[in-house]
């Protein structure tokens, strides 16, 4: 081999090589790695899933970040106290997000505001944050919904996470409490979650679970209905329009659910702003407090859903419905109720009762929801508008405990009037402050003063009922 | 007989009397809602503005006071009212009020309305009627002339358009008997003529005129005018005064429209938005927010509505304080005087208060030794 075949040799070595690189070059990031495998020497052995255990303190826990307890979390921590928040789900707003019932209500009755304070800030944030119209409050409606605002969920779940860690909450998503017991003045919560197992001691309690589990646990009388309301698994169609469908072809027990997807007001848009584009299915005898129980609601919800689907594609015009949206979860109207300090009936509701205790308003109909077919409703009488008094809001024989939310003590009739969103903001709020009195003041809530409990609410932008 | 004489008399007066009022031609029937602007008729000019409605190509009339305020709009209307011609001919006039909500219908003397069976309507049927067309937001313009009654199939198979009982779904929405009759009386009133007549009005507005149809009983005419100002408007001191009036009521969608209807350009008035934030102590905290807001788009803040916030500060909820201080943060505002006042606030014992001072403070980054100091307290407290 002379100099000249070795020199060539090398040449083509050297473009191969330079060949290779090149190719190797425009493979891009993948084959990066090849020509660099130290990148590759992250990798180790982990130790094993172990769950992490700790002990924390707080002034004040809200269990159950939906309608109430994202309010009652960030009144708590806004009036300065430490304050955790515990969700099993993953965000806030419950029925509102996760539930899908985008539309809460109602903060109107009769000309005035009745219901403000941060249930409002939020929902004004969103329909501004989102370029909305407001309902003209002004006007009495022909129907009580056309004065509940459409929000956009997704904003509200933002908005509600961004009020509450500005406030200081310390939220913890995915946990749920195991067990609670009181002592020496301070509850003891233990909680797990997704590997973890909490120790929590706090001052005061407030139960926004809805389904009032933490009573339950801590040892308090719970009721329940024999026979509940269904809850609602909240889903929107697409692919048909309903102005145009030949309902005579169509079995009239689907009208509703065709029509009701497709409910909107927008040639009125400039008297009566209200869209409300959804529909649901009925889910007989929902309810979310166990695990087991909630997976069993979505599991039929879910089920419901598709075989409603597959019939309605077989109607003419609906052969390309589809579902546009379906929410997360099976929403429920009713579990459990607290047995409190005052059980309001439906008396006091429809009356508009005003207690001494009175610490929030509530606006709506008697709306029971029964066997999935119809609605008993009744309406409140002109200039009537509910109130709801502090005892309602606080277990018979309980100690630094309160309820928020649709557990709140009351009997059926008045519950199905009471459980709606803006009545339940109403009362996280209320709960919040007289929780943060009381662990000021290192006594229960039923021991605070209410008329301190009423100043407090009333600088923090609540709508306190007064007697005329 | 002499003491039967003023008994005679009297039979004779009474007599005279039925006989005169059962000869008296009855009055036209008229049917009236509260006014946007109440007038007298002698107030009233007799002369008329004549306008063609370019939609439905009727002859719309205006009638203006002596001294050219526009009181109300109406149409004469004659017309067949169902499909089969066997109702009675329609003869009635429609007043519209200038923002174009329904005022109310008279019928020319001698004239009246009158159901399937041809039987007159009674009294209760009129205000039932009055009530149905005042209310604009039931669908009788979603539902078909076709599909007000259950129609009878004939032996065709084709759809008799006769008049029959009223459709189940439309019977709330109707005066019984008389479907048609509504119906097309609630298109009239509710339909393109109304948007007509509003934008008539539209073009004729003035400061003045926008300030009376604030003072209207009804808060539809006031919505309608605040959704007329806009920058063009010359916030005139009376319709200022009316603005302000409307935002201190406890109607909270009147207020918040209020707030709504002024526009930055009106905000140049160091007055105005003196006079709005004069309001926030006695308002709700919904509107406060509003006010906040509202002030948020001037072009530059009055250092009256800075004084006056700062005044405030300290007795303020940690919401409340946060929304001043973003105002200041959006015009600037961080003079020594208000940053000390700010200062003051790091003592507050609610740490979601203090905590808000202090992310201000930080972002100004003053060398003042009052405020240093302070904020150096609260750091180390905070640790």
């Amino acid at each position: 081999m002379t100099f000249m075949d070795l020199l060539y040799g090398r040449i083509n070595k050297l473009e191969r090589e330079m060949k290779r690189r090149s190719m190797l070059k425009s493979m891009g990031a993948v084959s990066l790695g090849m020509v660099t495998p130290a990148f590759a020497k992250g990798e180790s052995l982990v130790a094993p899933y172990k769950v992490k255990e700790e002990s924390i303190t707080a002034e004040i826990l809200v269990v159950g970040g939906g309608t109430a307890g994202a309010i009652a979390a960030i009144q708590a921590g806004r009036a300065g106290a430490e304050t955790i928040l515990i969700e099993s789900g993953s965000q806030l707003g419950g029925t509102t997000t996760t539930g899908g019932v985008a539309f809460p209500g109602i903060f109107h009755a009769w000309g005035k505001q009745i219901i403000g304070g941060i249930g409002w800030e939020l929902v004004m944030d969103c329909v501004e944050l989102n370029g909305d119209k407001l309902p003209n409050f002004s006007k009495i409606p022909d129907s009580h919904w056309k004065h509940q605002v459409t929000i956009n969920a997704p904003l509200y779940t933002l908005l509600a996470e961004e009020k509450c860690l500005e406030a200081g909450v310390y939220i913890r998503y995915y946990e749920t409490p195991t067990h609670i017991e009181f002592k020496k003045g301070k509850w003891i919560v233990e909680t797990v979650g997704k590997g973890t197992k909490t120790t929590i001691v706090c001052n005061q309690i407030i139960d926004c679970t809805g389904n009032a589990l933490i009573a339950s646990m801590a040892g308090y009388d719970v009721l329940r209905e024999e026979d509940t309301q269904p809850g609602s698994l909240i889903f929107r169609l697409g692919g048909y329009t309903y102005d145009t469908l030949d309902l005579a072809k169509i079995p009239k027990k689907h009208h509703r659910i065709l029509r009701q997807n497709m409910l909107e007001n927008s040639k009125r848009e400039s008297r009566e702003h209200t869209y409300v584009p959804y529909s649901y299915v009925y889910v007989p005898g929902a309810d979310s407090t166990t695990s087991e129980a909630h997976t069993i609601a979505n599991n039929e919800g879910r089920n419901t859903l598709l075989n409603l689907v597959r019939t309605l594609k077989t109607f003419p015009g609906c052969e390309n419905l589809k579902i546009a949206d379906l929410k997360t979860e099976t929403a429920v109207r009713e579990t459990y109720r607290i047995d409190g300090l005052y059980k309001m009936n439906k008396e006091d509701y429809t009356s508009g009762k005003v207690f001494e205790d009175g610490i929030s308003h509530s606006f709506y109909p008697i709306d029971l929801h029964r066997n999935g077919k119809s609605i008993y409703q009744e309406f409140l009488k002109p200039d009537v508008v509910a109130s709801i008094p502090l005892r309602s809001l606080i277990p018979k024989g309980s100690q630094n405990f309160l309820v928020a939310g649709r557990c709140v003590s009351s009997d059926r009739l008045a519950n199905s009037a009471l459980r709606v969103q803006a009545s339940c903001m109403g009362m996280g709020q209320a709960a919040a402050i007289a929780a943060v009195l009381a662990s000021k003041q290192g006594i229960s809530p039923q021991e605070v003063d209410i008329n301190e409990i009423k100043a407090l609410l009333k600088k923090h932008g609540a709508i306190v009922p007064t007697k005329v | 007989m002499e003491n039967l004489r003023p008994f005679i008399v009297l039979k004779f007066l009474v007599v005279g009397l039925v006989l005169t009022s059962f000869l008296q031609e009855k009055p036209p029937l008229k049917y009236m809602q509260v006014a946007t602007i109440k007038s007298s008729i002698a107030e009233e000019k007799s002369l008329v503005t004549t306008y063609k409605d370019t939609l439905t190509n009727d002859s719309i009339y205006l009638r203006v006071s002596k001294n050219d305020i526009p009181l109300y709009y109406y149409k004469k209307v004659i017309g067949e009212v169902c499909l089969d011609k066997e109702c009675r001919l329609l003869d009635i006039i429609v007043y519209w009020n200038i923002t174009g909500r329904y005022l109310g219908f008279e019928l020319p003397k001698g004239e009246f309305l009158s159901k399937n069976d041809h039987e007159p309507f009674s009294e209760s049927e009129y205000q039932r009627l009055h009530t149905l067309l005042a209310d604009s937001s039931i669908p009788l313009d979603a539902v078909s002339f076709e599909k007000l009654v259950e129609q009878p199939k004939n032996e065709q198979g084709t759809v008799d358009a006769v008049s029959g009982a009223t459709s189940k779904s439309v019977a709330e929405m109707v005066v019984k008997g008389a479907a048609y009759t509504t119906y097309t009386l609630w298109n009239i009133v509710n339909g393109p003529t109304m948007d007509f007549v509003s934008e008539l009005t539209e073009k004729q507005l003035t400061p003045a005129l926008i300030d009376r149809i604030l003072h209207s009983p009804d808060n539809n005419d006031k919505l309608w005018a605040l959704d007329r100002i806009d920058s063009a408007t010359k916030l005139t001191p009376d319709l200022a005064r009316s603005l302000l009036e409307i935002i201190a009521s406890d109607d909270f969608y009147l207020g918040y429209s209020a707030i709504h209807a002024i526009d930055s350009v009106h905000l140049n008035a160091t007055e105005l938005q003196a006079y709005l934030f004069s309001m926030y102590t006695n308002a709700n905290h919904s509107i406060q927010k509003e006010l906040v807001k509202k002030l948020m788009q001037a072009p530059l803040l009055s250092s009256k509505v800075v004084v006056a916030s700062v005044d405030l500060l300290n007795q303020l909820n940690g919401q409340q304080l946060d929304d001043l201080l973003k105002l200041y943060v959006k015009h600037g505002i961080n003079d020594l005087e208000t940053c000390k006042a700010i200062a003051r606030i790091l003592e507050n014992e609610n740490k979601y208060i203090s905590k808000k001072a202090s992310n201000f403070l930080i972002n100004v980054q003053t060398d003042d030794e009052f405020i240093m100091e302070r904020l150096n307290a609260y750091k180390k407290e905070k640790l």
